[in-house]
C-alpha cells in the first residue's frame, strides 16, 4: 500500500489544512504564496494541506496517514480504500517575481534576468 | 521565509574559507526537506548536511546532468528535470528543496541552497512519485 485515500463528508474543491500542534516549526514557517498555490499563511506548527477534489477526496501517503490519522478523524474524514500506485506529484521552480519580492535573493524564478 | 542561499556557501565564494564547493566537480544532491523534523532551513545559521539532515525524506537525488555558465553567466543548471526525482514519497508533509555538495559525511557537506517557495511546495506526499521541474532560466544564479 503506498497511499490512502480519504473523504471529507462535506468540503469539496478546497484546500483542508491539518496542524499537529506536538510539533512547533522553528521558526514559524511562511507557507508559499498562494500564486505559487500554496495557502500564504504562517505556520506556527506542523501543518498538512490536503487539496480535496470534486468528491471531497484525497490520497495521503501510508506513512503520513497513519502519523495524522488521528487528527483526520477527527475533521471528519474517512479512509476510502488505499491506493497502489498514486499520481505523480511536482515541484516546479517558477518564475520569479521581478521588483525585489523575494528580497535579494538571486536564485533564478523567471524568464531572464 | 524565502529562497535563499545559506550563508556559509556565498561567504565560500568570497574567499571567506578554504572555497569547499566545486559545483562542477562535486557530487550535488537535493532533497526533501521536514521542517517539522529537521528544522526550518536558516541561512544565517546552517551550514552543513549535518544541521538539517533530521529532516530527510525520502532518498536525496543526486544532479547528474549539471551545467554552469551555460543557461546564462554565473547561471548553475541541470539540463535535465528529473523525472521522477523522488519515488513513491511517503513520508512527512515537505516544506522545502534543499541543495547541498554530499561529501558521504553530514558533517562536512555543505549546504548551498534551498528552496520553500515554490509551486507544490509544501507538498503533502500522496505514496506516489514527485518530479522537480527546474526553471528554463537554470536553478540558481550567483
Amino acid at each position: 500500500m503506498a497511499g490512502v485515500r480519504i473523504q471529507h463528508p462535506i468540503q469539496r474543491n478546497v484546500r483542508f489544512t491539518v496542524s499537529d500542534p506536538n510539533i512547533p516549526m522553528n521558526p514559524p514557517y511562511q507557507c508559499t504564496p498562494p500564486e505559487f498555490g500554496g495557502c500564504g499563511q504562517v505556520h506556527l506548527f506542523k501543518t498538512h494541506h490536503l487539496n480535496l477534489d470534486e468528491t471531497g477526496s484525497v490520497i495521503v501517503g501510508d506513512v503520513l496517514y497513519e502519523k495524522i490519522k488521528g487528527y483526520l478523524f477527527a475533521f471528519g474524514f474517512v479512509e476510502t480504500n488505499a491506493v497502489a500506485n498514486p499520481p505523480t506529484m511536482g515541484i516546479g521552480l517558477g518564475p520569479r517575481s521581478q521588483g525585489g519580492q523575494w528580497g535579494n535573493i538571486p536564485i533564478i524564478r523567471a524568464e531572464g534576468d | 521565509m524565502a529562497n535563499s542561499f545559506f550563508n556559509s556557501f556565498l561567504n565560500g565564494i568570497l574567499g571567506s574559507h578554504a572555497t569547499r564547493v566545486d559545483l562542477d566537480a562535486d557530487t550535488i544532491k537535493m532533497y526533501l526537506h521536514d521542517s517539522g523534523a529537521g528544522g526550518t532551513p536558516t541561512a544565517a545559521t546552517n551550514d552543513f548536511y549535518n544541521d538539517l539532515s533530521a529532516g530527510l525524506v525520502g532518498t536525496a537525488y543526486t544532479l547528474a546532468a549539471k551545467t554552469i555558465g551555460t543557461a546564462g553567466v554565473g547561471v548553475f543548471d541541470n539540463t535535465t528535470d528529473p523525472a521522477p526525482a523522488f519515488s513513491s514519497v511517503s513520508g512527512a508533509t515537505v516544506e522545502a528543496l534543499v541543495f547541498f555538495k554530499d561529501t558521504g559525511t553530514p558533517a562536512t557537506s555543505d549546504l548551498i541552497c534551498f528552496f520553500d517557495t515554490a509551486t507544490g511546495l509544501p507538498l503533502t506526499p500522496n505514496g506516489g512519485d514527485v518530479n522537480v521541474t527546474f526553471n528554463a532560466s537554470g536553478i540558481f544564479k550567483v
